[in-house]
């Protein structure tokens, strides 16, 4: 018997532990809250509503096509291409924000050094998907790569940005500060868990209860990434405050 | 089942040690930065309270300075002239009406010399020509007076677009130039003095130069020197800053630079 949508669709949630649903929960609870306070606050503070309502579209198309086999993708670069934009989307919205925060002449010209390696390496991988050379896997793996250190310099900047806080005069409230939220609740999501993403081939392979966990953890700590950005908007206060 | 129930609990186990961390990292760091964020108040209030002691302290100071200085122009001045006068009047002859009435004249003479002094005095220390009229005009009649003295040749200018500052600055920077004035008056012996007002974006530009004595700053200035030290504070309580140059034999120049908003 050919099982119907809602329990096709719990089988594939019950996989990583229903943490797809607890992120796209986390996802259109942030984007609520940030159309909810849209008029509050200067531009830069609502771009965070444009990426979250491009990520969650971009989640449904990947649910889309890889879950319901929803079109042949088989021989379509779309996806992968859509891949290589997100990571593009996640990079620029992450770096922006943090170079906007941290306001260091060191800190805006390492940014500007890291966007001219990541992009370069974006277009090597752009020609490699489009180059019949080169077999899906190694693409989606150098993705991988480029992903896992994109992520590593956010954290690193995160970091940063604690460390300038201890250093600056304690004149902000911190508890109402949208700045604290977002990167308080990114840090762990962006430290830990990209190195961990590059195992994640290995792990498919070897140990599949291992690989279940950590997706569903990376899943989990993903889902606080945006309870960050809600936080944010619920303080009602310009980003740089 | 059974390690399907087991892979939930290590997934719970974990992520329940993830919020954990979680929190824990973010309530040590919003405790830590409350920490700090009182003892910077509580700083910042102790600055404060220090600063406001300093400003009440001087203004007291000045005060003080301003009362010593009424005190000694009475005994100095006046109060000579009016003993003479009464001497005068206390020894007349009345059998000698020549040398009564030279006596007479005297202290009329005298009196006069009293009263004009006590106007000027007054004068001096009214500070109502400031609001009514402003610096720039209070400072126009105190050449004028000096002028009439003949001490010394008063050159005055004023550049840049003159601003408004509140009464109680403008009363300030008038008393630091009459104390300038005072000081050249009793030390300098200087012959021509030159009194420059330039007013640009954010500041005004305050320069007194004589061409009297001069003095070592070394010296003056690590002694008791009171003239010098009430206009170092007046100008501190303005918020601004005192330059002082001179050499013996080669006259002083005084500088100062007040802004515009008082602290």
């Amino acid at each position: 018997m050919q099982e119907d949508f809602w329990t096709y669709l719990m089988r594939q949630w019950q996989v990583f532990y229903f943490m797809s649903p607890f992120v796209l929960a986390c996802q259109i609870t942030a984007l609520i809250i940030c159309l909810k306070y849209w008029r509050n606050d200067k531009i830069y503070f609502r771009f965070f509503g444009y990426i979250i309502t491009g990520i969650i579209l971009f989640a449904v198309y990947n649910f889309a096509v890889y879950s319901l086999r929803i079109g042949n993708i088989e021989n379509q670069k779309l996806p992968e291409l859509l891949n290589v934009l997100f990571l593009i989307i996640e990079f620029l919205a992450f770096s922006a924000f943090l170079y906007v925060i941290l306001k260091s002449p060191a800190v805006q010209a390492a940014t500007r050094f890291f966007s001219v390696l990541f992009f370069a390496a974006i277009i090597l991988l752009t020609v490699g998907i489009f180059n019949p050379l080169y077999p899906k896997k190694d693409t989606d793996q150098i993705l991988s790569l480029i992903g896992c250190f994109e992520l590593m310099y956010i954290g690193f900047l995160c970091l940063l940005y604690f460390y300038k806080l201890f250093k600056m005069p304690p004149a902000v409230n911190l508890s109402k500060s949208p700045s604290f939220w977002i990167i308080s609740f990114s840090v762990l999501y962006t430290i830990v868990f990209p190195p961990i993403t590059l195992l994640f081939d290995k792990f498919r392979i070897e140990n599949k209860v291992m690989f279940r966990t950590i997706v569903a953890l990376h899943y989990f700590s993903l889902g606080f990434v945006y309870i960050g950005i809600t936080k944010a908007f619920l303080c009602k206060k310009p980003l740089t405050s | 089942m059974q390690k399907t129930s087991d892979e939930l609990i290590l997934f719970v186990f974990v992520a329940i040690g993830i919020i954990a961390v979680m929190m824990a990292f973010i309530l040590t760091i919003l405790f830590l930065y409350r920490k700090r964020q009182q003892e910077f108040e509580k700083n910042l209030a102790r600055l404060k309270l220090d600063n406001e002691k300093a400003v009440l302290s001087t203004r007291l100071e000045i005060q003080e300075q301003t009362f010593q200085h009424i005190s000694r122009e009475i005994h100095d001045n006046i109060s000579l002239a009016l003993t003479l006068a009464k001497l005068n009047l206390h020894t007349l002859d009345w059998d000698n009406r020549e040398k009564s009435a030279v006596k007479v004249d005297s202290a009329v003479e005298l009196l006069t010399q009293s009263i004009t002094q006590l106007n000027d005095l007054s004068k001096s220390l009214d500070a109502d020509i400031i609001g009514q009229q402003g610096l720039l005009a209070a400072i126009e009649e105190e050449r004028q007076r000096i002028e009439k003295i003949g001490t010394f040749h008063i050159c005055y200018s004023v550049s840049g677009n003159p601003v408004y500052m509140n009464s109680q600055a403008e009363l300030v920077i008038f008393r630091i130039i009459q104390e300038a004035f005072n000081n050249i008056i009793k030390h300098a012996r200087a012959g021509t003095v030159s009194l420059a007002l330039h007013y640009n974006n954010r500041t005004l530009q305050l320069k007194i130069e004589d061409d009297g004595a001069g003095f070592d700053t070394e010296t003056i200035l690590t002694g008791q020197h009171a003239g010098l030290k009430n206009m170092e504070a007046r100008t501190q309580l303005l918020g601004g800053q005192m330059e002082i140059n001179s050499r013996p034999g080669r006259g002083t120049t005084l500088n100062f630079t007040i802004p515009f908003e008082t602290p």
